[in-house]
């Protein structure tokens, strides 16, 4: 029976006395869950560790046929079976076990040629890591760009049809016009379940289908992480996307030419505020790049290049499933999405909360100035040079202006405060929560974070100063 | 739908650094003198369409608009194996021929006039593309074609495409060698106000310190122009590689420079390369590893601005920002243990009024160019010394100014008609400011810099005092 059950990965236990059985299963896991050892059956002479080979073994040979639809299996070299043709007596724990190797090192390595050549894991691996875990940035730009307005819709108006066009025109945008089709055709979109509050961006998201017998690598369970690792990506690119259009409305050749014609005392409150708003844009885009390089250096290419290495010297797909759990581990633990990162973890999204609050203030106040400026611009263009000294008609007009201005300002600096002050308590927050976590690789961002140790002297003066006020 | 780069070469210099700049990209992307992409290039998974555009042959053509006011280099271009590679429609050269004199105000003049020629290059050029990301200028700031028409088109872009980004490779004159154009103060004056004013970012590119690279790196006894110019080739295509092979981060130009300036008025931006190596020339070949990289990124004799700081000075000078651009194959790992080395070594001095930190972004390298090493890097810095650079031209300035050397020959343009020089003023105004901006920086006073007690001053109300607490600044 063993023989049967290693060499053609038949289980023909009508009575039930196999020490494996079997039971059914959908196909995603009938590599996982089909065939078990039963131990209470194992006859003494097989050890544990032969029976877990023998069960290996048929099981290969089983999803081959079943999973990919594989005929070659039989044809490799029958080294082992020719050698001894005859049937295996009782007790011969010696013949039985050389031809249990010799069948199973056969069939593994068949069945992870198969894997890796005719269903290409390798390159699916790759394809997710390029759009699921954002690789491949010029897309993902692309996609954040069209995508954007349609989800800031609330969730339960927004089609999935047209999302899913968008999608495609985000890869015809991009590089990633070039690759496989096979590939581009298993991307989608998917929309989360959503509640009745939910805007676009909560429920967001990208899929991708893997397929038979992918799919025994790539479970939902296993997809289910991707997908939370994806929806963690894309929020933090979203924020750094927030930033960046912040950027675009204070950039240089804006802020600076709008300052120059205007009146000394609404300019120098102007100044102020603006340079306030550029520290803090600063502060926090130091903390959403850095989070991101650490992202990319630290978890996403370290931890595949450990992948690949490992996924080299996989001997079976056991090995091979085990080198993909551990990658995705330990990007779910080292992106804090791990359970024991969840405190902080909120954190991070409340921190990104005010960022996205930041930059609708910023834009406010930007818009205000250019508003003004182009009222400026408007008289100032109708003196010519040589009359400037007529200017002295406008200040009445001015001072009305200015306080309006004034007012205006008074108040977004106010909220500007509030911004800063809830950021930097949030941020100690953050950083607090760093040391205890159990990844050590966690200790890489916050070098990151405090490169100049510039929050570690901060911390140093806060304490000084409470010392200070207490004596 | 890239995120497409017009690239505006003005001038004698901004037209030779252009014609190197797209060499070097055409060998990259394996696109022949024609414009043809080779057979080898077809599998790059680089990204052309930043820089290029296809004709309806399949012709790739760069997105490039090439302007002089004398005719001499633009037709060395046209008579050389390159002459096909550009849109002809795409190259402007005065009906007169007669340059610009090396008179700031004179090409400022001659570029007001023709504004309509070429405004309607860079329109239809823009209408081409399908979300412009914004224009690179190409000039020198001393000579007149470049600075004074550099100067003109600056303006008119930051007028009618202010959402673009607008960023220049500016030449700073060589102050070792006595100039054949003695107005060169003035025309670097006049440039920097609109490199100050109206550009979003300025690569900073001092033939002093090209030369002293040459000269002392790549021991050349004598540098060409041409080998300087190939240093600036190499500078501009390493800067833009994160935007033509696609990684995980910095795929555009705002991505790229937001970063590097948050203050929005200190936008210059010096560079290093290493290791360097000109044509033709078998450098010996170092080892290079990432920490060696970016430890020699960081030695002033590698930085391609000249540092005319003194000693006392240039220990306050601090970094604003940094990024390496790291190409070749590199071990992701060997990163966080150079940046953590050159922590220990304490090779950095960073600005202390805010966070900061060396940023990296690893980049592929073109299949298609052979070097002999295995890891190459840029840096792209905003670092405080660069005020000695400007300090300088304000000096330089002064001299010839206070002697009224030279200035009839701007009177003869309307800007500075009727004896009225004020916009000399105002340029030296907004300089010394921009001065004293980068010296404020130094200080972790930064945040209140210029902003003189504006409670006192507006509200009557006291202010309160405290280094860096913020509240001292609600208005």
């Amino acid at each position: 029976m063993v023989r049967t059950w290693v060499l053609e990965g038949e289980l023909n236990d009508i009575y039930g006395e196999f020490f494996i059985v079997s039971q059914t299963v959908k196909a995603e896991s009938l590599w996982r869950d089909r065939y078990q050892v039963n131990a209470s059956m194992l006859p003494g002479f097989i050890s544990e560790h032969l029976a877990q080979r023998i069960l290996r073994t048929g099981k290969s040979i089983n999803f081959l046929r079943v999973c990919c639809e594989d005929q070659d299996w039989a044809g490799a070299p029958l080294v082992g079976a020719t050698t001894r043709r005859g049937e295996l007596g009782y007790g011969e724990t010696e013949a039985l076990e050389a031809l249990v190797i010799e069948a199973a090192k056969r069939i593994d390595k068949h069945l992870i040629d198969v894997m890796c050549k005719k269903f290409k894991f390798k390159e699916h691996c790759l394809a997710i890591k390029r759009y699921l875990l954002l690789g491949q940035g010029d897309f993902i730009q692309y996609l954040m760009d069209i995508v954007g307005p349609e989800l800031s819709e609330p969730a339960n108006t927004i089609s999935s049809f047209k999302l899913a066009g968008l999608l495609e025109s985000a890869i015809r945008a991009s590089n990633a016009q070039y690759d496989d089709p096979d590939i581009l055709d298993r991307l989608r979109v998917k929309m989360m379940p959503h509640g009745s509050g939910d805007r676009g961006w909560d429920v967001f998201s990208l899929e991708y289908n893997t397929r038979v017998p992918l799919d025994t690598v790539f479970t939902e369970f296993v997809m289910a992480k991707y997908l939370r690792i994806f929806n963690f990506l894309w929020k933090l690119r979203r924020v750094e996307h927030a930033l960046i259009g912040a950027w675009k409305v204070m950039k240089p050749n804006c802020a600076i030419s709008q300052l120059l014609s205007m009146d000394a005392g609404v300019k120098v409150r102007f100044v102020a505020i603006l340079r306030r708003c550029q520290v803090l844009w600063d502060e926090m885009n130091h903390f959403v790049t850095n989070l991101q390089y650490y992202i990319m250096f630290e978890v996403l290419e370290v931890s595949w290049s450990c992948f690949l290495e490992e996924m080299e010297e996989a001997q079976d797909l056991d090995d091979l499933l085990a080198a993909h759990e551990k990658y995705l581990n330990s990007i779910v633990e080292k992106s804090l999405l791990g359970e024991r990162s969840q405190h902080i973890c909120k954190t991070l999204f409340v921190l990104f909360e005010l960022i996205l609050r930041f930059r609708s203030h910023a834009d406010r106040l930007y818009e205000r100035l250019h508003d003004l400026q182009a009222r400026e611009g408007s008289k100032s263009r109708s003196r010519s040079k040589n009359e400037r000294q007529r200017a002295g008609a406008w200040v009445g007009g001015r001072k009305a202006m200015s306080q309006v201005t004034g007012e205006f300002i008074r108040k977004m600096g106010e909220e500007m405060d509030g911004i800063a002050d809830e950021y930097s308590l949030l941020l100690d927050g953050f950083i607090a929560q760093l040391p205890v976590q159990q990844h050590v690789d966690l200790k890489f961002l916050f070098f990151r974070l405090d490169f100049t140790e510039f929050y570690t002297r901060q911390q140093a003066n806060a304490s000084l100063k409470s010392l200070q006020a207490r004596s | 739908m890239p995120r497409e780069i017009i690239t505006l070469q003005v001038g004698q210099c901004g037209n030779q650094i252009g014609m190197e700049f797209w060499k070097q990209l055409c060998l990259e992307h394996g696109i022949s003198k024609d414009g043809i992409l080779e057979d080898f290039a077809t599998q790059g998974g680089d990204r052309k369409d930043v820089f290029f555009y296809q004709a309806d042959d399949e012709h790739y053509i760069p997105r490039a608009l090439l302007m002089d006011l004398e005719p001499r280099v633009i037709n060395g271009i046209q008579n050389s194996e390159y002459r096909n590679l550009y849109n002809h429609e795409n190259i402007y050269v005065s009906d007169h021929g007669g340059g610009a004199g090396n008179n700031w105000a004179s090409g400022y003049h001659q570029g007001e006039q023709v504004e309509e020629d070429i405004m309607d290059m860079v329109d239809r050029e823009a209408d081409g593309s399908d979300s412009l990301e914004g224009f690179v200028l190409c000039h020198s700031i001393a000579g007149g074609t470049g600075s004074g028409m550099g100067s003109y088109l600056l303006e008119t872009l930051n007028d009618r495409y202010s959402k673009k980004l607008v960023q220049t490779y500016s030449v700073f004159p060589n102050q070792m060698e006595t100039s054949d154009v003695v107005v060169q103060p003035y025309n670097s004056l006049l440039t920097l106000k609109r490199l100050t004013l109206n550009a979003d970012c300025v690569v900073v590119l001092d033939n002093t310190a090209l030369n002293r690279i040459a000269v002392e790196r790549l021991h050349l006894s004598n540098p060409t122009f041409a080998q300087t110019n190939s240093l600036v080739s190499t500078v501009m295509s390493a800067s833009t590689t994160t935007l033509r092979y696609p990684g995980y981060m910095n795929n555009d130009l705002v991505g790229l420079l937001a970063s590097l300036i948050p203050t929005p008025r200190c936008h210059f931006l010096m560079t290093g390369y290493t290791p360097l190596t000109v044509e033709r020339q078998a450098n010996a070949i170092r080892k290079t590893t990432v920490l060696d990289v970016m430890r020699r990124l960081l030695q002033t004799k590698n930085i391609m601005v000249s540092s005319y700081a003194r000693t006392k000075e240039a220990s306050q000078a601090k970094y604003i920002s940094i990024l390496n651009i790291i190409q070749g194959e590199v071990d992701p790992t060997q990163v966080h243990k150079s940046l953590q080395r050159i922590r220990e070594r304490k090779l950095v001095n960073f600005i202390e009024w805010g966070p900061a930190s060396i940023q990296v972004a690893l980049s592929r390298k073109s299949p298609y160019v052979q070097t002999a090493h295995r890891v190459s890097g840029l840096m792209l810095a905003s670092h405080t010394s660069i005020r000695h650079l400007f300090g300088k031209c304000l000096s330089q300035y002064e001299k010839l100014r206070k002697k009224q050397a030279f200035l009839d020959n701007y009177r003869k343009f309307p800007m500075f008609a009727d004896n009225d020089l004020s916009e000399f003023d105002e340029s030296r105004e907004i300089i010394e400011s921009l001065v004293d901006e980068y010296k404020a920086c130094e200080s972790p006073d930064y945040i209140k810099w210029g902003i003189e007690d504006p409670d006192q001053t507006l509200t009557g109300e006291g202010n309160t005092s405290g280094a860096t607490d913020p509240k001292t600044l609600v208005v």
